[in-house]
């Protein structure tokens, strides 16, 4: 029965969310403030729970300086940081501006761990497939498939680092090969974003379909339950 | 001082030495490294909280606002945002009632809003080759129509086959150019951001 009442309420939504369709309506506004809120309130209780059990508790439990130090610091840190949620017309509001330092140690190591990520988890490997994707000892069409892969690799990253045009109606300042290259870059982007594009309506179908699916087992259930 | 002098040399300190914990990995610099990101976790959940009493603010504001639009949307937010997060504290995520909010609500919800983007991805392709039928417009569509019926499980003639796997290197080397172009633009936005030009966190 529980799960029977599960499904209702998972069709009744999926159904709010589907009237979009005949246009924007308070029943699509509706389901997706229900959506916004519970994922909010998750996403925060997970986030509480965790400073709670594993830094708070932590930090009354701390034995020795160098201890309660480690614990205290990115609590003192945060504290500060929820300064910046007070009006600046109130007093917590006025001092928020040394909530500053707690969102600079917040970018710093953002930004320092992005970098990392992006140097070693992307520039690396993807200049080195890159340059190992062109092989000669594999075949006719290996070569093809690595000198387009090569080719389509150097042309997009050529279109993307010289697409900031001055004007449209400025003189160009590109040579005519410079800009056929840059042509031939914006059409591997262009296959590109098509392929991308094509996984996302596969992906966003599938949902569809157990969408419809689960709402075809409900209707079964529901006329099993009646007919006894 | 605390506006953007303190916050610049916590920002700059903080940032290399995780940079160097993630580069030159020698065992004081990891462990260094291990500390900060671990504290800037807790950092994050406090951010976290910030954005979630902001959200409550805008929308008890539009509550009890007059003469404004989507009043019971608002309320609907606030009400599933509360009770949501009371659960969550009382129970943990694996309570009884999380879970049900997670398995009848959340994911559903979410699968739908997904389902939803199908038929607007389609109509948007097809309003893309109505408005706009330049050369590359065309090729984008007939790459997305080329891949769609790849995913069909159909023996295709030899040729057909082959444009396949052209196009598909086509495509992944488009985007291995596009994901080096935005890894290079992370890495230029990041070092500034350390080496303290760009400062960010210093609007007050």
């Amino acid at each position: 029965m529980t799960e029977t009442l599960g499904l209702i309420v998972g069709a009744v939504l999926t159904l709010m969310v589907f009237s979009y369709l005949l246009g924007d309506n308070v029943l699509y506004r509706w389901a997706l403030a229900l959506l916004v809120g519970a994922a909010a309130g998750y996403a925060v209780g997970v986030a509480a729970r965790y400073v709670l059990n594993d830094w708070i508790v932590g930090a009354l439990a701390a034995q020795g300086a160098p201890d309660s130090l480690a614990y205290a610091v990115p609590l003192v840190l945060g504290a500060l940081l929820l300064l910046k949620g007070f009006p600046p017309t109130r007093f917590l509001g006025r001092i928020a501006v040394i909530g500053n330092s707690s969102l600079g140690y917040l970018v710093g190591v953002g930004a320092a761990v992005a970098v990392s990520g992006a140097l070693v988890g992307t520039l690396i490997p993807q200049v080195t497939v890159t340059g190992e994707a062109l092989r000669i000892d594999e075949g006719g069409l290996a070569i093809a498939q690595g000198a387009v892969v090569l080719l389509g690799t150097v042309l997009g990253l050529y279109y993307f680092h010289t697409r900031p045009h001055t004007h449209r109606d400025a003189p160009p300042s590109k040579t005519p090969v410079q800009q056929k290259t840059e042509r031939l870059g914006m059409a591997f982007i262009a296959i590109a974003l098509g392929t991308a594009f094509s996984g996302a309506l596969t992906s966003a179908l599938t949902a569809l379909v157990l969408r419809l699916w689960q709402l075809v087992e409900l209707a079964e259930r529901l006329i099993s339950l009646v007919a006894g | 001082m605390f506006r953007w002098v303190i916050p610049t040399i916590i920002a700059v300190v903080a940032g290399l030495l995780v940079l160097l914990g993630y580069l030159a990995p020698i065992p004081i610099f990891v462990s260094v490294r291990i500390v900060l990101v671990r504290w800037a976790t807790v950092l994050a959940a406090f951010a976290l909280v910030l954005a979630y009493g902001s959200i409550l603010k805008v929308h008890i504001a539009r509550v009890f606002r007059r003469r404004i639009r989507h009043r019971i949307a608002s309320l609907i937010l606030l009400v599933s945002a509360v009770i949501t997060l009371v659960l969550v504290l009382l129970q943990g995520p694996e309570g009884i009632w999380v879970q049900a909010i997670l398995s009848d609500i959340l994911i559903p919800g979410q699968s739908a809003v997904l389902a939803l983007t199908a038929v607007t991805l389609l109509l948007s392709g097809m309003r893309l080759f109505t408005t706009r039928r330049s050369p590359m417009a065309v090729l984008f569509l007939a790459t997305a129509l080329l891949m769609l019926l790849g995913t069909i499980p159909v023996v295709y003639p030899r040729t057909v086959e082959l444009i396949v796997q052209l196009v598909d290197a086509a495509a992944t080397g488009g985007m291995r150019g596009l994901l080096l172009g935005v890894s290079l633009g992370i890495v230029i936005t990041g070092l500034r951001i350390i080496l303290g030009i760009d400062r960010p966190y210093s609007g007050g």
